[in-house]
């Protein structure tokens, strides 16, 4: 297991070398560890046939097709065909979940972490009672109004398992040919510092591009058909910690992706259509005349008649999220057209294109629809509004024939020397941002585009931008973002108080109005600033009252998880063939590691040596003065006088020091010794009173 | 930051009535520019070193985090350009970086 990163051929080149030193050691071959794996755990994979083009997989519906129902692809090796023997052209990987939850119960310690949500379940009803009813902080999922009425009606119980799939397009390389896309199940019964680690997120399936899947359901069809049929049955469950035997239901609460993503499990128009909100809120867009797109802009604008869009401007605190009954209400309104063109008009009112593949499952055992389509953090913040203040701050959002660009008071980096210009203060930020801060946005003038992560545009815009685009943008402008930022940063922690979070709804409501008072001007003509996601952010303040903080339900393990499985591959020829062997044996591993946590070589908990663990948290670490030293001057004056005692002290110089948080504090003592250009400064700290 | 653990456990050298601390060494930032903190609605914390004058000594347990102090050159209508520095804390910090900071409040 210590060989997760190296290849089959190290595990046989050191087998081989173990065995001539011992001979009558008898290590068991690659393949052999393989079956032992397999067997130990029960976790193994589905293979499903799909189309070599990634259109379908050949399941369900499909299942006996001998051709691509969208392109005409055969499904079957023709060569081998004549042959007479069946063999597909290209399959695909589902790894079920129901030996992977067994397993987790299997030891006592693994056991007892699984029963986070019953003991959190409590604490916070606790809460409500002292509160009047308000929670302390919206720290989890089950915080939000959501979970705590289906534990209190009785819908969610104590023993069924609270899951969350997460879904997302992945480049292994940077090349377009490694496109493909995976689904991941997290476990919602384990705490928030382990439901979102490497060793407890759980691939579900992984469908090989290069090319975009068509039909993505298809693809999700095995592996949700066995969740269905779990809920069905009941998962039998022993509890190693306390040794019980019961039958757990799977409770499937969020399911998270990104705009596209999401369409494939919510079988919505889209963001385009009319009612385009993802969260199926009442707002209408407008379009241009003449264009088929809708925006949901809140103004009305000036001069402007297209049918259907001409309602007056809208209250953002009057629109909020739709609930399950209207959305059945609605899909019936729907599936009762018997023409195409009923059927056409009837979408174009209600914003479904049909039933959503999670209506397959069993019903009682899902957060309804729409409430479990959770709006994704990440990238809106990330992608979606990075892109858009980066279209308006360069003047590179489209510009119509009636607009003139010159007229943009906002398009402060439109200018090819200021763009590079402040690609260069970004980039000079870098020796000042901790290391664990992650990457460190680089130069966006020189790598926008090009890999460009998700978190480096979220440093640079909501963290740097705000300071170095003070007296870049007119003030005005510059206010009206700061606004959004403020707004942003709440809903970004992971513990947000009610307080707070009425801060942040009132700061994103007033943001959304100024910022097409600015910008948009109800001009019929820049109709198109208003992306989607300006929308979106006025719903985030009023889903984590309802989900818990955003944070939770977002994709950032999706990205790790795609990071760890890419760093395991070593066989580029056929990435993905190889990439779900690895999703399935890290299935396996985790699995055995729940079983018997006592394999874990990287259990947390042991501090380097020479280190010396303060208590609470904190710990020190090296490096440090070998011995003693005396100090003289004014550092030595205010030591005595804090340890009340006279004589200059004896002193002992540590260099790091790792706080509760995980963080770890540099001295200057340390940091003095290396050139600025290659420090992340983190010697910078916030000290309580 | 400085931190100067006083360290003299198992040093045969120092016979045992010193008491050891574990204590920081810092200098202190000044309070955030007001106008600069209230028109940009908190998001912009931008403040002077106050240097070797504010330097004092902290129990290392008074740290809480750490974060990012980014030079940056600003006009002010009170004075014509300063040199000063913008605080940078992390999105969601909290969960990229699973300590143990929440796991003592399970156990209230």
């Amino acid at each position: 297991m210590a060989l997760e990163h190296s290849s089959e051929d190290a595990y046989e080149k050191i087998r081989m070398g173990i065995q001539a030193c011992f001979p009558g050691s008898e290590l068991p071959s690659f393949y052999q560890v393989k079956r032992l794996l397999c067997d130990f755990t029960g976790v193994t994979s589905i293979i499903s046939h799909m189309c070599i083009n990634s259109c379908v997989a050949f399941v369900g519906p499909h299942a006996d097709f001998d051709t691509c129902p969208e392109c005409g692809e055969p499904r079957f090796d023709q060569l081998r065909q004549i042959r007479g023997n069946k063999h597909p052209r290209a399959v695909f990987h589902t790894i079920p979940i129901g030996p992977q939850l067994q397993a987790l119960w299997r030891h006592p310690e693994s056991a007892e972490k699984m029963h986070y949500r019953r003991n959190k379940t409590q604490q916070i009803l606790d809460a409500l009672l002292v509160n009047d009813g308000l929670v302390n902080t919206y720290d989890d999922i089950f915080c939000g109004s959501a979970y705590l009425q289906g534990a209190l009606d009785g819908t969610i119980t104590p023993d069924d398992t609270l899951l969350m799939i997460s879904i997302d397009g992945a480049q292994l390389y940077e090349s377009k040919e490694s496109d493909c896309w995976i689904y991941i199940w997290i476990i919602l019964e384990l705490s928030p510092d382990h439901r979102y680690k490497k060793k407890h997120v759980l691939p579900g399936a992984i469908i090989p591009g290069p090319k975009k899947p068509k039909f993505i359901e298809s693809f999700l069809s095995p592996g949700l058909h066995h969740v269905s049929a779990l809920q069905c049955e009941g998962l039998r469950i022993w509890d190693s910690a306390h040794n019980r035997d019961f039958i757990t239901r799977l409770f499937l609460f969020l399911a998270c992706a990104d705009g596209p993503g999401l369409l494939t499990m919510s079988n919505f128009v889209g963001h385009q259509g009319k009612n385009g909100c993802r969260m199926r809120c009442p707002l209408k867009g407008r379009r241009k005349p003449g264009a088929s797109q809708y925006y949901p802009v809140l103004l009305k604008p000036n001069e402007y008649d297209v049918p259907g869009c001409t309602h007056g401007d809208v209250n953002v605190y009057e629109i909020g999220p739709s609930t399950s009954e209207s959305y059945v209400q609605q899909l019936n309104y729907l599936l009762q057209a018997c023409t195409h063109k009923d059927y056409e008009s009837c979408r174009l009112e209600t914003g479904i294109v049909g039933p959503s593949v999670l209506l397959g499952l069993q019903p009682h055992l899902i957060l309804s629809i729409p409430e479990c389509f959770s709006s994704e953090m990440m990238h809106l913040s990330g992608a979606n509004m990075a892109a858009l203040w980066l279209d308006l701050w360069r003047g590179t959002i489209e510009c119509a024939s009636t607009d003139n660009r010159a007229n943009w008071r906002w398009s402060v980096l439109r200018e090819q020397r200021r763009w590079e210009e402040h690609g260069r203060a970004v980039a000079a930020c870098k020796p000042y941002l901790p290391g664990s801060f992650d990457v460190a946005p680089r130069d966006p003038s020189l790598h926008a585009n090009s890999w460009y992560k998700a978190t480096e545009y979220i440093t640079w815009i909501y963290s740097l931008c705000p300071a170095l685009l003070f007296q870049v943008l007119p003030h005005d402008i510059w206010r009206n973002f700061c606004k959004f930022v403020a707004g942003f940063r709440i809903m970004g922690q992971y513990s947000i108080t009610p307080t707070q979070l009425e801060r942040a709804r009132d700061f994103l409501a007033e943001w959304e109005y100024e910022f097409e008072q600015i910008h948009y001007q109800r001009r019929v003509d820049r109709i198109h600033f208003i992306r989607p996601c300006v929308h979106l952010t006025s719903h985030l303040a009023s889903e984590a009252a309802h989900v818990g903080s955003p944070i939770c339900s977002s994709q950032w393990t999706m990205e790790r998880t795609i990071g760890n499985l890419g760093q395991e591959i070593r066989q580029p020829s056929d990435p993905f063939s190889n990439l779900a062997q690895q999703g399935i044996r890290r299935c396996q591993i985790n699995a055995l590691l729940a079983m018997y946590p006592e394999l874990d070589l990287s259990r947390e908990g042991a501090n380097p040596r020479a280190s010396e663990d303060l208590g609470n948290g904190y710990v020190l670490l090296p490096k440090r003065d070998k011995r003693p030293i005396k100090i003289q001057g004014h550092e030595a004056q205010i030591i005595s006088e804090y340890m009340g005692q006279d004589g200059s002290p004896n002193i002992r110089r540590w260099g790091r020091l790792r706080l509760p948080n995980g963080q770890i504090a540099r001295s200057e003592y340390v940091e003095s010794q290396k050139p600025l250009e290659e420090l992340r400064m983190a010697r910078n700290v916030i000290v309580s009173d | 930051m400085q931190d100067d653990g006083d360290d003299l456990y198992g040093d045969p050298v120092n016979p045992p009535q010193y008491r050891f601390v574990d204590v920081a060494l810092v200098t202190l930032y000044s309070h955030p520019h007001p106008r600069l903190f209230e028109d940009s609605y908190g998001v912009l914390v931008s403040s002077r070193k106050l240097g070797e004058e504010s330097l004092c000594v902290l129990a290392l347990t008074a740290i809480r985090s750490v974060v990012g102090m980014v030079p940056h050159r600003v006009q002010l209508q009170e004075g014509g350009m300063q040199d000063r520095f913008f605080l940078v804390q992390k999105m969601g910090m909290e969960l990229a970086y699973t300590g143990t900071e929440y796991d003592d409040d399970q156990d209230n």
